[in-house]
């Protein structure tokens, strides 16, 4: 059994945003007993290494009373540094609050937090506006994973099985079935997600029987308006981190990739996995987990 | 709080930007209308938007005062809390009498100065719903801070166990009643100091004071393009905009103040003082750290 503690990376630009994400920060550290890396890129061009050493110890300032806490700093391209120091812990969590709100629509603006997110084989957490963790302190007792079809893998339910049982939480599997009509032909040819809400709960059986950690799971099956469906699906189990994996998150247009809509309202907060992820949480064990 | 010297319309913007788009786009649709459709009947020149504007600013001049207060009131509490904790760290190292020298365990004057930090941090964590145990057992070492994990009201519990670590001490001969009445009454100032930032935190601003300013605001807003579209025809709208822009800024700003406990930019800069008191009390124990002052971080300071 792997007893090691996960590790969180919290990458800052020491926005309003990030600032507001810092109890949530605060909650995982306790939860988990993980170590704590707060990482800032600064632009050399724009402050010097000094100025930008200051805000990084005055960022988060508590961190450094936490047992295990560290602060790096790298210069240059935001999304160079991050993803590097990324990929030497890639058994680390990526956290990464959403950026502030400036009040002005960005048709043509590219998402860090997405192409991260995108570039990255390790997990990111990430956290709107709209999504906060519960209370602050004690454990999460109820996590969500989200399935849409059997194509986009089964790491992030593993992940949150791990997750539900070192937290000794509830597992949720959330699915919705979306409404049949003519439309719907084409993305049957593509994918074998199930099409009527029985075939939909056997699958997630079989899913739940064959995970080995997770001692009490919940499935939640709806069907209708994807987005609206997940949000109902969302406030009846609880949850309040919700595990997706990373085809899943994005959606793509034609110019970038941002957050997929259906989960911009959620209100928790959102672990993206990629497939190719290690796994973060102690004592997960890898099972085969392919759906029948 | 903001501690550099100009407020950048960045930070402004975002609350205020939805109800200036739309206004703008009414504005710009009554001048149009007024002055290329020939809508005379459009121009309310008889509007009495001055009375209309000095009765709505004696609204907005209310809760400004009232959200001010506030914000200045937890301002004085952590300030007070600085003071308090100085003078108690000071009892708790000089007036105990026969305190340990052993180096195995830590002496008791000690001990009560390290929970007077963890109730600064607990309290800073509390006001602001953040979990404080990570930082408590930093400070107190795990054990002691896995005990306060069953209470709800962290800083009240470290109040507690400090009363119980004095009575101790007085049963163990090191402390007399006089010296003992006189830390207990800083002890008495720290939980209302606590209850005060608690009041502060649960009772927001009368809703009447919240909602009316607000109410007004919106409709005197709609009503300017009307005055002034007689005078002013395709001009209108970047006075009424620049106009609606006073009142609905005075609006925002005031109710970004009114919760000073909120995690937001317009705190009391509860995480630097915290520093400042764990330095200072730190300094007084003679016990060496590394921590630093905390900085403004563009222009603000938490």
């Amino acid at each position: 059994m792997n007893m090691r503690s996960p590790h969180l990376i919290f990458a800052t630009s020491f926005s309003d945003a990030c600032h507001a994400a810092i109890p949530a920060a605060a909650r995982i550290v306790d939860a988990l007993g993980a170590k704590l890396t707060i990482l800032h890129v600064y632009n050399p061009q724009e402050k010097t290494f000094r100025e930008a050493d200051g805000m990084l110890h005055s960022f988060f300032a508590e961190a450094d009373n936490y047992p295990q806490c560290d602060r790096r700093m790298t210069s240059g391209p935001v999304f160079d540094g991050i993803t590097d120091f990324c990929k030497h812990h890639r058994d680390a969590l990526l956290f990464l609050p959403a950026s502030d709100r400036i009040g002005m629509p960005r048709p043509f603006h590219r998402s860090l937090r997405m192409r991260i997110i995108r570039a990255l084989p390790s997990s990111v957490w990430t956290l709107n506006e709209r999504q906060r963790l519960g209370s602050s302190s004690g454990s999460m007792k109820h996590v969500a994973a989200w399935l849409t079809s059997p194509e986009e893998g089964l790491e992030h339910v593993q992940q949150a099985a791990a997750h539900a049982e070192a937290m000794d939480a509830t597992l949720h599997l959330l699915h919705v079935v979306p409404d049949v009509n003519e439309g719907m032909l084409g993305s049957t040819m593509l994918s074998e997600a199930p099409l009527g809400v029985g075939y939909a709960e056997d699958w997630l059986k079989r899913i739940a029987g064959k995970l080995p950690q997770a001692r009490d799971v919940k499935i939640h099956v709806a069907q209708g308006n994807r987005k609206r469906q997940l949000s109902k699906l969302l406030r009846h189990s609880q949850a309040e981190l919700m595990m997706v994996s990373r085809e899943s998150a994005l959606q793509y247009d034609f110019f970038r990739a941002e957050l997929n809509r259906t989960l911009e309202d959620c209100s928790t907060a959102l672990i993206c996995v990629a497939q190719e992820t290690s796994s973060l949480w102690p004592s997960a064990a890898i099972g085969s987990l392919q759906p029948a | 709080m903001m501690v550099r010297d100009q407020l950048s319309l960045k930070r402004l913007w975002p609350q205020a930007s939805k109800r200036l788009l739309l206004l703008l786009a009414f504005d710009c649709t009554i001048a149009v209308l007024y002055s290329v459709y020939d809508m005379k009947f459009l121009a309310l020149s008889g509007l009495p938007l001055a009375p209309l504007g000095s009765a709505i600013t004696i609204f907005l001049a209310f809760r400004t005062n009232a959200a001010y207060g506030r914000w200045w009131e937890a301002r004085q509490l952590w300030g007070s809390l600085v003071n308090t904790s100085r003078a108690l760290a000071r009892q708790f190292l000089t007036m105990l009498d026969h305190d340990s020298d052993d180096l195995e365990h830590i002496p008791l004057g000690r001990r009560l100065v390290l929970h007077q930090i963890a109730f600064v941090h607990a309290l800073r964590c509390h006001l602001r719903r953040q979990n404080p145990f990570p930082e408590l057992s930093g400070v107190l070492g795990v054990e002691e801070t896995d005990r306060l994990r069953g209470y709800g009201n962290v800083p009240a519990a470290i109040n507690l166990k400090m009363g119980r670590i004095l009575k101790e001490a007085k049963q163990q001969g090191m402390l007399d009643s006089f010296r003992w009445i006189s830390i207990d009454e800083n002890l008495t100032a720290l939980s209302n100091i606590q209850g005060a930032c608690e009041r502060i935190k649960n009772t927001p601003l009368p809703r009447q004071f919240d909602y009316l300013p607000r109410l007004l605001v919106n409709a005197f807003c709609w009503l300017v393009p009307f005055g002034l579209v007689g005078e002013m025809g395709l001009m209108t709208p970047v006075a009424s905009v620049l106009i609606s822009f006073t009142f609905i800024a005075a609006d925002v700003v005031s109710r970004e103040i009114e919760d000073p406990f909120e995690n937001t930019i317009h705190d009391t800069p509860m995480t630097s003082l915290s520093r400042t008191i764990e330095m200072n009390l730190r300094e007084q124990m003679e016990l060496p750290h590394t921590l630093r002052d905390v900085q403004p971080v563009d222009g603000f300071v938490y």
